[in-house]
């Protein structure tokens, strides 16, 4: 804000965080259960519909290759949205970070707070649905009690990627571009729904 | 101090001092360059060049510190959609780092003196326009500021709002806090503020108390000819020495009189040439139109 671009970070910028847990407690309900369906969907459709026609994935029946993809994918939707739209609204709609700013926390304190909830819903969904596959019965490890660790790294690099396209977009069409170039692409082609090592050369 | 956007100045080397305790106003049309003169004041908005001390302190290194004892009432009301009234405030106040408990027992407080207390739990989208300008004034009070800087304040409400808003603009202002508001009403400057600035086009056309200004610049009475823009200068040499200066505003014609009833009986027997003849107390819109030569909502 002060015209150079050194940064300018407190201890403040967990407020941020507080605040979004405030209205979080209020709506987590109807969020988390929304949140659900979708994952769920994918694993009924693909992994039960289509899982019957399609032969074992690396020694693994469809369904049980398919789930631990839709978690990391839970994972990566969870904070792109809420960095992206969620972010978005925050900053051009509500004004909130510019009532923010009229207090002593600095832009740079809203973003690491932003930063900070995009990773910890990335990790908060992610793991809602890892304990929904685990009840299926689809977690034949307790090493995967591990993966919520990784996704503290995946949450915050989603966090910070669709965080940037947020400062950097005009409006809030412009997210068509980042999901339909960067988020879907990733979604499709990152070995949820098959392996790399199969992938046709030309793609 | 100067603000320019893309080599566009909206403040053109203004200078203003404010005392401790004093109501100090930002007067202008839309445009003027008040809301740029604010951003600047709250370090949202870097200062082009110049120097901007608040609190002696200056706003390009020490924000924060100046952010702390500064209570901020936006243009737009930003208040949080996504939390309750008393929310509002609470959550705010951590962003000063005020412990829970005393920021919800100021918060009642605050919401007591702005005719809040019944909403205290409701979602601030169902509260008036009144009402939420309320609670963002409200808002701007939980860190007990030592300065308030209040943008156009009452813009906006309706006539009971605006007096409950002064009303309670007057009692801080009674209880020590130093004001700086801006506001394009006339109405609103002379009522609140001890010294006042009139701003046009980025600059800083006049400074004082508003009497003070309204006896400088026009004197106490004006004489108001609808429609006499035409015969000006045939008017204007009738008068004569009974007036001290004129003003052609649109289609009107302003005089300035030295004796209000002398003036008023002369050009009595034209009257019917105007659409009104109307000799009034000089106000601020006079030192207005006297200073740029137009009209204030022009």
């Amino acid at each position: 804000m002060t015209g150079n671009l050194r940064l300018d970070f407190s201890p403040l910028s967990v407020r941020v965080f507080q605040r979004h847990l405030t209205v979080f407690a209020r709506t987590w309900k109807t969020c988390v259960a929304l949140n659900f369906v979708e994952p769920l969907l994918y694993l009924a459709a693909l992994g039960i519909g289509l899982g019957v026609y399609v032969r074992p994935m690396e020694g693994l029946p469809y369904l049980n290759y398919l789930a631990p993809g839709l978690v990391a994918a839970s994972a990566m939707f969870a904070t792109t949205y809420e960095c992206t739209y969620g972010t978005f609204v925050r900053f051009k709609y509500q004004k909130t970070f510019q009532a923010m700013v009229a207090t002593p926390l600095s832009m740079d304190d809203v973003v690491l707070g932003e930063l900070l909830w995009g990773t910890f819903k990335s990790v908060l969904y992610g793991s809602i649905i890892l304990f929904v596959i685990f009840a299926l019965g689809l977690v034949p490890s307790a090493w995967a009690l591990l993966i919520p660790l990784a996704m503290i790294l995946g949450g915050f690099q989603f966090a910070l990627l669709s965080l940037l396209w947020t400062g950097l977009v005009p409006n809030i069409d412009s997210f068509h571009y980042f999901f339909s170039l960067i988020i879907t692409p990733l979604f499709l082609f990152s070995g949820v729904f098959f392996p790399l090592s199969d992938l046709h050369p030309v793609i | 101090m100067v603000k320019e956007y893309n080599g566009f100045r909206a403040v053109k080397g203004i200078d203003f001092a404010v005392r401790a305790r004093e109501c100090f106003g930002i007067l202008g049309p839309n445009g003027a360059g008040k809301s740029s003169i604010v951003n600047m004041l709250i370090g949202l908005s870097p200062v082009t060049a110049g120097e901007l001390r608040v609190f002696g302190l200056d706003v390009r290194t020490a924000a924060r510190q100046i952010k702390r004892r500064l209570g901020i009432v936006p243009q737009e009301n930003n208040l949080d959609p996504d939390l309750t009234v008393i929310q509002n405030l609470v959550i705010y106040a951590s962003y000063f780092n005020i412990p829970r408990e005393t920021a919800r027992s100021r918060g009642l407080d605050l919401l007591a003196f702005f005719d809040l207390t019944a909403k205290a739990g409701e979602k601030v989208d169902n509260l008036s326009g009144g009402m939420k300008r309320r609670l963002t004034i409200a808002r701007a009070l939980i860190n007990n500021p030592d300065l308030v800087i209040l943008d156009e304040p009452t813009t906006g409400l309706d006539p009971q709002a605006r007096h409950l808003v002064w009303q309670r603009l007057l009692r801080l202002k009674e209880q020590g806090v130093t004001l700086i508001l801006t506001t394009h009403y006339m109405d609103e400057a002379s009522h609140l503020c001890d010294r006042l600035a009139i701003v046009n086009h980025g600059e800083i056309l006049a400074e004082g108390a508003p009497r003070e200004l309204i006896n400088r610049y026009v004197g106490a009475e004006v004489l108001q000819l609808g429609r006499a823009a035409g015969e000006a200068d045939v008017l204007v040499a009738a008068a004569g020495p009974l007036i001290h200066g004129h003003q052609v505003v649109g289609d009107d014609l302003v005089l300035y009189p030295r004796h209000g009833q002398a003036l008023l009986r002369l050009l009595q027997d034209r009257e019917h040439r105007f659409s009104r003849l109307l000799l009034r107390p000089a106000t601020l819109e006079d030192v207005f139109l006297k200073l740029t030569g137009r009209g204030f909502e022009s």
